[in-house]
């Protein structure tokens, strides 16, 4: 008994320090950024006070806050789609055997590895409407980064190019793990390679696809460095998304209190989008067994 | 006696160590033999220098933190000059108001100098100064018969019947900063000023949806839309982009910080030679009107080494120092003699130019909550040169923003 007892507690003392840790920098800002919502905090004014649920009062009509809840929108499901039907795709194709494969399946990985700002400085050449070499490519004088049009799809096309090896990396590694004699039976049954994909691949495929869009989508959400660096949230404000205006409401106008209202709305929005896939995830286990 | 020479081996250590935080201004490695003229004049104190992150954001964001939080491990802060109202409404700066001198007050640009006061104190002096100008190509305004304008009708006149006679589908007429960041409220508000507008009115109330204001920001989105002046792809230029375009002779004319006259003039410059500089342009029967930039020092209110610090910040604005400040760091003095200097006047012949833009020139508003008012202009603006909604329409939304802000509403 007593002996147990110790046991216990040592256990507990070795999880100590790692407990510690994650509340520390994961759990205590969290709590202090949702602290921090319920305040009215700007330095600057010296006005530090409790104001409960007012800024979130000022955010259901607040036109800014709901044209980033839009931008961010639209680029999540664009721009993961896209990545999506891309990165299955060239996953099936590097799936094959051909010579020079393992060299292929590195030279997917190049754009993945970018840092996101480096990424973003190379788009930014490539786009620019003056001298880039998208347009000089296409033979087109687009201003894709300064059209109200344009420079939302420029961003996707950027974070696409940046993120589809992502989506090939786990999705080859979930094709690696069907097993071969399911397709071999399949043939015997006369089945072509549409079928075989439609009632092998995919099904078995699912849950692997279900994890990458979760990964994709709460990334995707939380969009900035790509974007910041591309538009800065222009032009008026049509590439403006969640993070990029928590982040000008926080640090460039130091409105403490309500960037994080705008803050803790995002980690909501991005909590409900995982949690819609890990529904479907767990159903899809389920299922399984 | 013998035992003595221990203390004196420790002697060195008493120094007192400044960190000065400062920017990436342009050849700033000068200021470093700056700093050791300043130590070997003060032999009890040390200054260490520590570089911000490039961007002009990042800047603000280190302060913003680590003054919030109290840090007291930097000791004299360089400032971009739109922040120091707001930093000294925090009380995150010391007082400077006996500490620097009436007599070194007096040569300091008195426009520099007001974003400074904040009710009767001093809270940071300008260390230097800068004014939005306008390029032009001297050699294609001499090829085809006009002067420099002074206008912006006479500048809309030149370039279209420059553009016209040219006939080069690459040359475009005038260029200024239109992306949505900090350069765009600049150039904007020049165009305002140029036609008797402004941002604020007298106690701090939105003058945005004023006719001065409205007019010239309709001209800004015709010069792209309409008279086809200024490229579509104005909107995504700040000041390297636009200074790329001209100098590889691409625009008649071009709105952009003084910086960029050294570098186009130099050696493998495609317009060395062929460009002129002057006053921003304005509308008849109004006065040019340039922006204010510039940097500025202040002290942390929770510098452990106040008295050090001040001592450096006055060695700053000495007119032997600010003249090395012009000839060797490249930036544009606070103190006004140093352009009246006959080694400085022959030196560098432009900058007479460059005083007449200083003495026009206006500070951005100097508010507290500048960043904040920024920060909403910054899209309306934007919106309005990218022609997403007209002029009238995007500044009752800013100003109904800003009034919110301010609690008017």
């Amino acid at each position: 008994m007593r002996a147990s007892f110790r046991e216990r507690l040592g256990r507990f003392g070795l999880l100590g320090p790692a407990v510690a840790y994650v509340a520390s920098v994961a759990v205590m800002p969290v709590v202090f950024t949702l602290w921090l919502s319920l305040r009215k905090q700007m330095p600057i004014f010296g006005i530090s006070q409790f104001v409960g649920l007012q800024n979130y009062l000022f955010l259901m009509r607040d036109a800014r806050f709901w044209g980033a809840v839009g931008h961010t929108g639209y680029f999540v499901l664009v721009a993961v789609t896209l990545e999506l039907t891309l990165g299955l795709a060239i996953a099936l194709l590097l799936h094959q055997k051909f010579p020079g494969r393992g060299l292929a399946r590195a030279l997917v990985l190049i754009p993945w590895a970018v840092p996101s700002v480096v990424a973003a400085r190379f788009w930014e050449w490539t786009l620019n409407a003056d001298f880039g070499v998208l347009n000089f490519l296409l033979g087109t004088r687009i201003n894709w980064l300064g059209d109200p049009f344009w420079a939302m799809h420029a961003a996707i096309l950027a974070d696409v190019w940046k993120t589809t090896p992502f989506m090939v990396l786990l999705l080859l590694a979930g094709l690696q793990v069907i097993p071969e004699h399911l397709y071999r039976a399949a043939r015997i049954d006369g089945a072509n390679s549409w079928q075989a994909f439609r009632h092998i691949t995919l099904p078995l495929l699912k849950p692997i696809i279900l994890l990458a869009l979760l990964f994709r989508t709460m990334d995707a959400a939380r969009v900035f460095d790509l974007i910041y660096v591309l538009t800065g949230g222009g032009p008026g404000n049509q590439t403006e998304t969640l993070v990029i205006y928590a982040y000008n409401l926080l640090y460039r106008t130091l409105q403490f209190g309500y960037g994080s209202s705008v803050a803790v709305a995002t980690f909501f929005f991005i909590v409900l989008l995982s949690l819609a896939y890990l529904r479907e995830l767990r159903r899809t286990w389920q299922m399984r067994e | 006696m013998s035992g003595c020479p221990r203390r004196q081996v420790s002697q060195p250590d008493q120094r007192v160590t400044l960190v000065f935080k400062h920017a990436q201004h342009p050849r700033y490695a000068f200021l470093t033999e700056l700093i050791q003229r300043f130590e070997a004049e003060n032999p009890g104190i040390r200054v260490r220098e520590e570089i911000l992150p490039a961007s002009t954001d990042e800047q603000h964001q280190f302060y913003v933190i680590n003054l919030a939080a109290r840090a007291a491990d930097f000791d004299v802060l360089d400032m971009d000059v739109i922040w120091v109202p707001e930093f000294a409404r925090a009380g995150w700066l010391m007082e400077l108001t006996p500490g620097v001198t009436e007599i070194e007050r007096a040569p300091l640009f008195p426009a520099a100098l007001r974003a400074d006061w904040l009710e009767e104190k001093l809270y940071a002096v300008p260390w230097f100064v800068d004014a939005g100008v306008l390029y032009y190509r001297k050699d294609l305004l001499d090829q085809h018969g006009f002067l420099p304008p002074q206008t912006y009708p006479e500048l809309l006149e030149t370039a279209r019947s420059i553009l016209a006679a040219e006939r080069d589908p690459k040359l475009t007429g005038f260029i200024w900063q239109g992306k949505q960041y900090e350069g765009l409220v600049c150039s904007a508000l020049e165009f305002i000023r140029g036609n008797g507008g402004d941002l604020l009115r007298e106690g701090g109330r939105p003058a945005l949806t004023e006719p001065p204001t409205l007019e010239a920001l309709q001209f800004m989105s015709d010069m792209v839309r309409r008279y086809d002046v200024t490229p579509p792809l104005v909107t995504t230029l700040n000041e390297e982009a636009s200074r790329h375009i001209f100098q590889s002779g691409r625009a008649i004319f071009m709105r952009n910080w003084p910086y960029a006259w050294p570098l186009m003039q130099q050696p493998g410059s495609r317009v060395a030679g062929r460009i002129g500089m002057t006053l921003v342009p304005h509308f008849p029967g109004h006065t040019s009107r340039p922006t204010l930039g510039g940097f500025h020092v202040g002290v942390n209110a929770r510098s452990t080494h106040k008295k050090e610090a001040l001592a450096f910040v006055r060695f700053l604005l000495r007119y032997d120092v600010q003249k090395q400040i012009l000839l060797k760091v490249g930036v544009l003095p606070a103190h006004r003699q140093v352009y009246d200097d006959a080694e400085v006047r022959q030196k560098l012949p432009q900058i007479s130019e460059l005083l007449r833009s200083l003495q026009q020139v206006e500070p951005r508003p100097a508010t507290p909550y500048y960043m904040m008012i920024s920060h909403i202009l910054q899209p309306e603006l934007s919106a309005v040169v990218a022609g997403i909604r007209p002029p009238k329409q995007a500044m009752r939304s800013a100003e109904l923003q800003i009034e919110h802000l301010l609690g008017l509403l």
